[in-house]
């Protein structure tokens, strides 16, 4: 038996809701899913019983506790004795490197127009930055046992008709041409995180778009988000599905079990 | 008997302004000419000593230009590295007056560098800011276009400045024989190589270094008749001369001359004042407190005292120490001062 324990914050809600289904499919595959929105897991510790979770002192809402317990069962969970630790949903990064973009034309990755250029090696170093800041807490460092990241996914295509701020960057991702960037993103970003024992485990290639962004159709969320009650606008679209968590979830098992993984290379999108 | 020393307050005397003050700051060592308004746009240039203005500067809040911005996000450690947000634009560190008037005329397209791209490790610098991108670039071609776009940048920070503050650093040089154009570094130390009959070396004497920074002050003022300038003289001690003499001999007139430099200019223009942090800094009062162990970084403290009688001259309440988190991208060893010092490079020649 494998036993797995998934970390994350709202992310966690596409994997979870397709465990339920999948687990059949994989008998000698424990998951348990721990975690909570943004802020709420910024709140959490983990103790020197491995017990990560909500203790005593944590800054936060009764609400919010509440919430947790709603969520999850319990305040916190053992961490003891488990043969793997994802952290799913992880903001890695990709925003800030976006936003970096916008400015900067970057020497052998993108040439779109932008109004000034940043040399490779600056770039490279920029992002290494960005990488080892998005990394877990440094308490993660010395755990004891495979940890794998799971980065929070791409928009999917119908982000380029958003008008929201956030949106701004990804709007411009196909027209620019982005692919040669991002992929060497997450080739410094696996770099960065490898160096603290972290694999890697991104949404599966079959989940992208030839442009490179999520396909709309694991961005269609339904009206009731299973019962987990987490945040859900209609303009949603950051957040996927069932569907999507089904195709992840078996990407991550697969890869704990030492199968080829198919991580996607971004240089073969068009436009890249 | 009467005599002109008779009515001469205690900062005019020896015994009282400095013997007598003990450990204490010398706060009327400097009674500015006039106020910089903190919404004067100020451009920044000058030795590896002028980070440190600059970054005080900006911490007190005054208007210190950049016009080769990174996103705020980026450390300034990181950022530093590649010559980023060390002055108002990323020419990386100006130590002559001649470079600072070459670079403004090359910005405005009236010159251009002789040898604009040095090779090391089949990497390609620009001889006039090689440490801003210490790995180098790809292709010279690349490295003419990075400059085309930095050259942007200095018409915009000099265009558009009404302050200007510049600290002197050398007076020796490396000169292209041919043309004169003027290089930071000496070929050979970061990148390039050195050929002596291509290259030599020029110490600047004071009626050149004057000369230059009239130059400069008078291509400036016929943009905006306005502008003003603040002139220090970098503490730090040349890290090597080539000038033949006792490197601390050489010291002494390289200082001499920016020091007279700065007291002409101040004496002919109202519109030039000095800040004395050469002095702080230098001063027997100190008793050489300011340096680090080698004897040539200056110290943190030394940067603070300096840095916080500037504003305390200027009206400023100087921020809290440490109100920012202190820049880690240090080359070249200067421990505590915290500045990209190319001139530290000539360390790894030293026997």
């Amino acid at each position: 038996m494998m036993r797995l324990v998934i970390l994350g914050n709202s992310h966690i809600a596409a994997p979870r809701l397709a465990w339920a289904e999948l687990a059949e499919r994989h008998p000698g595959v424990e998951i348990r899913f721990f975690g909570g929105l943004q802020t709420v897991l910024a709140a959490m510790t983990l103790d020197a019983q491995g017990q990560f979770g909500l203790h005593a002192g944590a800054q936060i809402s009764d609400h919010d506790r509440a919430k947790t317990l709603d969520l999850f069962g319990a305040l916190s969970i053992d961490l003891s004795g488990i043969d793997a630790l994802a952290f799913c949903g992880l903001d890695w990064g990709i925003d800030e490197i976006l936003a970096l973009t916008d400015g900067f034309d970057i020497d052998g990755l993108i040439e779109s127009g932008a109004p000034r250029h940043l040399s490779a090696r600056a770039f490279d170093a920029f992002a290494r930055d960005v990488a080892l800041r998005s990394l877990p807490d440094a308490v993660w460092q010395d755990w004891n046992g495979r940890k794998i990241l799971m980065p929070r996914p791409l928009p999917p295509t119908r982000v380029q008709d958003s008008d929201s701020d956030w949106a701004e960057a990804w709007r411009r991702v196909t027209p620019r041409g982005m692919g040669r960037v991002m992929q060497r993103y997450r080739d410094l970003f696996a770099e960065g995180a490898a160096a603290q024992g972290y694999a890697l485990c991104y949404q599966p290639a079959a989940t992208l778009t030839a442009q490179g962004l999520t396909e709309d159709r694991f961005n269609q969320l339904p009206p009731k988000f299973g019962n987990l009650k987490l945040p859900r606008r209609a303009d949603d679209r950051v957040h996927m599905n069932a569907g999507f968590g089904a195709l992840w979830l078996d990407s991550l098992i697969d890869q704990l079990a030492n199968a080829a993984t198919d991580e996607p290379t971004l240089t073969e999108i068009t436009g890249g | 008997m009467t005599s002109p020393y008779a009515d001469l307050p205690p900062r005019a005397f020896w015994r009282s302004a400095v013997a007598g003050r003990g450990g204490a700051d010398p706060v009327d060592l400097w009674q500015p000419k006039f106020a910089i308004s903190p919404q004067a746009r100020i451009v920044t240039a000058g030795s590896c000593f002028a980070q440190h203005v600059g970054r005080a500067l900006k911490q007190a809040g005054f208007a210190v230009m950049d016009t080769e911005p990174l996103p705020a996000e980026i450390p300034d450690a990181v950022a530093q590295r590649f010559g980023y947000r060390l002055y108002s634009a990323r020419y990386g560190n100006i130590y002559t007056a001649r470079q600072l008037w070459q670079l403004i005329r090359e910005a405005r397209g009236k010159m251009t560098p002789a040898l604009p791209v040095w090779q090391r490790d089949g990497r390609f610098f620009d001889a006039q800011r090689p440490g801003v991108e210490p790995d180098g670039l790809d292709s010279p071609d690349l490295v003419l276009a990075h400059r085309a776009e930095h050259l942007a940048a200095v018409r915009q920070a000099f265009g558009r400045a009404e302050v200007l503050v510049f600290t002197f650093g050398l007076t020796e040089a490396w000169l292209h024989r041919e043309t004169g154009t003027v290089y930071p570094t000496a070929p050979g130390t970061v990148a390039g190589d050195f050929d002596p009959e291509v290259f030599a070396f020029h110490n600047f004497d004071m009626a050149e270094v004057l000369a230059d920074f009239e130059r400069v002050r008078s291509l400036l003022r016929a943009r905006n008749p306005d502008m003003r300038f603040l002139v220090t003289v970098s503490p730090v001690p040349l890290t090597a001369t080539a000038s033949g003499q006792h490197v601390e001999v050489a010291t002494a007139y390289s200082k001499a001359v920016l020091r007279a430099v700065c007291g002409t200019l101040v004496a002919r223009h109202d519109d030039v004042d000095y800040f004395p942090s050469y002095e702080i800094i230098t001063s027997q009062a100190a008793r050489g407190q300011f340096y680090d162990a080698n004897l040539r970084n200056v110290t943190e403290r030394g940067v603070e005292t300096a840095m916080r009688l500037f504003l305390q001259a200027q009206g400023i309440t100087p921020p809290l120490t440490g109100a920012e988190p202190p820049a880690t991208g240090t080359r070249g060893g200067e421990r505590g001062a915290e500045v990209v010092c190319e001139d530290a490079l000539l360390e790894a020649f030293a026997r």
